[in-house]
This record gives structure tokens, sequence and C-alpha cells, in this order.
């Protein structure tokens, strides 16, 4: 059986003209660009021309544009390169303020700062799972140095409100706004005018993993996370992924470019799914309607009784559907942090599904799908839990 | 399946007590014959679809105890399942990893009738458990596993 895939937030293929790029680049452009010989100095110049373009599109300074291994590290290195360069200058104890909501990669790293002795206020969420602009700037604090907020979440697609925060923020410049922009890009248009630093995922776009992108606004001070050559400032040392650079370039440029399309076919095919879930008496949905939700992002639970995720998604897959939840097989989780944040309610937050879609899935895969999850619903009905698995 | 040879075999179980579903006393050490302990998450397919191949094998003077992260509710049901015939402990993931250094779920220890650690793993199938039960360069625990499959 062929697989139907519906899992587009944790990857995307690559975009076959992505693909080209970096098989080209691969074996074309081999040379490390910090080398001073020929080949060397062109492979160089290729980087710095993906740079240009990439800048040109995000409308910023090449120079702000900083190359890493993927959002993980640009998180991280935001967070704790915003914090540790403001706790040397000053000598003080920081403050940063977030979400309960964030990715992990955000959240965990904030949690390492208390661990550490840093102040961080993890603010709550209302019930479409949005962060409230004014409970942003009633918990600002002398020492606030950083505030961290998604623009789109990862589980169940609500949309924060940066703009607004960037409004908030923009009189305030010993306060530095971050911004995860992973699953935003390319779906919700965004200004990064008053952004100072915004995360970039190559193989979320259609793009290789094992490349991501940090701007950093020429007003910030970061300290490094690495120390070692002087590869992107010396903010980021570690010989340049070329390949990955000029093929994040082009994933990000056709990412721009298709982007009106790819939201006509994400609104429709949204529209189809979520109009026929809503109906399913055992279904919760926990993904808030546009405006307040992307529309590649549709995140449900099942309500009828004590069902976990796992069993869920291993029922869909019986029938050729792959999608996820929070949480990866044969890993510690349990309820989604990010749902129990919004609800509050362990049921719920335990039996989520998130279907994450894609320009390439045709109606006729949603329909499947729909009847798929149809299925499931009907056949966690009649049977012992541990039975779902089998005969489906 | 991935089998983690302990470079020291014969290392004794935890000593601690467990309670299991039916409030008798799970006493790992006190235990007759050889035993397989077996970790399952709720929140993991893999161990979903391993219950009903456990469920199957035929483990005559083998202790069996189930360590899972469900709730009260989830161990009736799996109790019911398995025809009521093994305890089934709850424990937190953090837990299994304390007590038991299980990091990823299904895992399987395999111990002798003296309480000390044969063989350890993660385990996806019934033949896994088996496998697993029977990797032994003495040979021993094969022989008292052998009745597992036929």
């Amino acid at each position: 059986m062929d697989s139907l895939y519906f899992d587009f937030c944790a990857s995307t293929p690559l975009h076959p003209e992505v693909y080209d790029e970096l098989m080209h680049s691969t074996k074309q452009i081999f040379a490390n660009p910090s080398s001073v010989h020929d080949m060397g100095f062109e492979a160089n110049l290729r980087v710095e021309e993906a740079r240009e373009r990439i800048s040109v599109l995000l409308q910023v300074m090449p120079n702000e544009v900083i190359f890493t291994s993927g959002a993980t590290e640009s998180n991280n290195l935001a967070i704790l390169g915003v914090v540790r360069a403001w706790a040397k200058k000053t000598g003080q104890i920081p403050h940063v303020l977030t979400t309960q909501v964030e990715h992990s990669s955000v959240y965990n790293c904030c949690k390492q700062l208390v661990a550490e002795g840093v102040e961080v206020t993890f603010l709550p969420v209302d019930r479409n799972g949005v962060v409230s602009v004014s409970t942003i700037e009633e918990s600002m604090q002398p020492n606030t140095v950083l505030v961290s907020v998604m623009h789109v979440n990862n589980e169940t697609g609500a949309i924060q409100p940066i703009q607004e925060i960037g409004k908030l923020l923009r009189n305030k410049p010993d306060i530095h706004f971050h911004v995860d922009g992973v699953q935003g890009f390319g779906k919700q248009s965004l200004l990064i005018e008053d952004i100072d630093l915004y995360t970039l995922s190559g193989h979320k776009i259609g793009g290789p993993k094992g490349i991501g992108l940090l701007i950093i606004k020429e007003t910030v001070e970061l300290a490094p996370l690495l120390y070692g050559g002087e590869q992107e400032r010396g903010i980021r040392p570690g010989t340049t992924n070329v390949p990955g650079v000029l093929s994040m370039a082009t994933a990000i440029e056709l990412t721009l470019k298709n982007r009106e399309e790819t939201m006509r076919v994400l609104t429709t095919l949204h529209d189809l799914v979520y109009s026929k879930l809503v109906t399913i008496p055992e279904i919760i949905m926990n993904s808030a309607l546009p405006p307040l939700s992307s529309p590649h992002i549709i995140n449900f639970s099942y309500i009828g009784k004590g069902i976990t995720s796992a069993i869920l998604i291993g029922i869909l897959a019986k029938q050729g559907i792959v999608v996820s939840s929070q949480s990866a097989c044969s890993s510690k989780a349990k309820a989604s942090r990010v749902l129990m944040a919004i609800t509050n309610d362990e049921m719920i937050s335990s039996s989520s599904i998130r279907l994450s879609l894609h320009e390439s899935v045709s109606l006729k895969d949603a329909e499947y799908l729909l009847d798929s999850i149809e299925k499931m619903v009907n056949h966690v009905k009649t049977k012992n839990k541990f039975e779902l698995l089998q005969g489906v | 399946m991935t089998i983690d040879h302990d470079p020291n075999p014969g290392k004794l179980l935890t000593i601690n007590e467990y309670s299991d579903q039916n409030g008798q006393l799970v006493q790992l050490n006190n235990m007759k014959g050889p035993k397989i302990l077996l970790f399952v998450s709720m929140h993991c397919v893999r161990c979903i679809e391993l219950l009903p191949q456990i469920r199957d094998l035929r483990l005559p003077n083998t202790g069996v105890v189930i360590f899972s992260t469900g709730d009260q509710e989830d161990h009736r049901e799996l109790d019911d399942f398995l025809h009521n015939k093994w305890s089934i402990v709850s424990l937190s993931p953090e837990q299994m990893e304390e007590e038991f250094e299980v990091k990823t779920h299904p895992f399987c220890i395999v111990v002798d009738e003296y309480g000390r650690i044969l063989n350890k793993g993660n385990v996806y199938s019934g033949e896994d458990v088996s496998n697993l039960a029977s990797v032994n360069g003495e040979g021993k625990l094969k022989k008292l596993f052998s009745h597992l499959f036929h």
C-alpha cells in the first residue's frame, strides 16, 4: 500500500529545482569556501550570492543573514546568544519573555536558562492558542532583554500577533524580539521590519535538512555558541554547508514565488478537511479557524474514550495514512505540552492528531484521509484499545 | 531489535517493590524462575502493536511483569486483554529510566531465577522477545525459554 503523507510540518519533500541545485552543487562545488585558492574563492562567491538573494527576499542586509545547521540551532543561538551577551555586558540577571506553546527548541532552551539562574516568564495563551499582546506588555521587567514568540504554532497552526508585538517593542531598543518563523514562512505574510532575530529552517520549505538560518539585525549584540573560525562573521564558525546554503536560497525563492498559489490550494484542502471533521461527534478541534490559525495545520483530538495519539496514529498508518501528534514513537512523550497549555485537559492533550497539509496533496487524497479518519473513529468505538491495531 | 549485551552479566535487579493492577505486591527478586520484564508506553504505537503478540506467547514457568505508563483504566483494559495472567505495574517513563535504565520503548529485560539481568534491549515483536531471551552465550537461557515458540 502506498502511503499518503500528511506530516508536512515535520518535513517536506525537496522541491525538484532544489533537488537539482543540491545535486549539482554537491558534485561541483566541493571546495571549502574559506580556502584561499580559486576553487575556494568560487565556492565563497556562490555562498555570498545566495546570502544576497536571501537578504533581498527577506528585506534585510546581507550581513544580517547567518547560516546555521537548522532551526534548533538558530533558536538556541538567538536566545542563548542574546541572554549571555547581555549578562556578560551588564553583570545582571536577564529576564526573557516567551510563551508556554513554543517549539521545544525554544521552550527547552528557556528551561535551561532557568536552570542557569536566568529569569524566564512562560506566558499563557487563550483557547485558540494565541498569546495576548497586553499580557506581554504587562510582563515586561526592567531586566527584560528578549521576547521570543513563534509565528505559527507547529502543533495547532495558531498564528501569534507578531506584527503587534513588534510594534509594542519598536520603541524599546533594549528588548530584542525573536521570532521562530519555521511554520509560518511562505504561508502567512510577515514583515520582519520590527523583528530583531528571525529563524528559518530549510527542510520545512522544500529545502534539505541540515541547513537553516538566523536573521540577526545589526543592532543585536549576540554571543556565539561555538568558537572557531571566522565563518558567518564569527557568530557561527564551522565549514559552510555550501550545497545547503545554495539549496536554501532556491527553496526560499520558490516558496515566496509560489506563495499565493500554495495558499489557494491549502485553503481549499483545509476547508474540505476541517468542515468534515467538525461534524464527527467523537472529535474535538484543537485548531482554530483561519485567520486565527494557518490552513496548513489541522489539529484534533479523539474524545470518545481514553485513547492515546499513538494508537490513533497506528490505526491510520494501517490504512496508509501518515500523520503525527506532538509525540514521536519510542519516546517519553506524554500529553502534549502545547495542548495542555491551551486546554488544560489531559484527555484532549493525550489523544491529538496533527494533520499538516502541502500544496502537492490532491482533493482525492484529502477525501481518502477523511474516509480513513471516519473508519478510525468507528473502529475505536467498537474494540478494546489493545486490539485496535489488529484487523483495521 | 537492539540487544544491549550487558558487559557485566549477572547484575542484580532493583530491590524496589511495586504494586500491580490488583494491589498485589510485586517483588522482582522473590519471583520464582526466569522473568521477562516488559516496559511499554501508552504513547508508543510500537508498544501497542507488541502487546497482542506478547499475549500469544506460551510462557509456562516464566514470570512476566509489564511495566506500563498507563493509568488505572488502561491497565484494567490491558489486564482483560491479557486474560488476567500477568502483573501490570504502573511506572512513569522517568521511573523506568531511573530504576531500570529504560530510555526507549518497547523495552525488555530478561532475568534469571536469581534476579540477575541476562539480556535487555528494544523489542518490536514476540519473536524479538523470544530472541532476546535466547541470545545468551551460556545457552542456559535458550534452554529455559525454548518453550516460547514451537
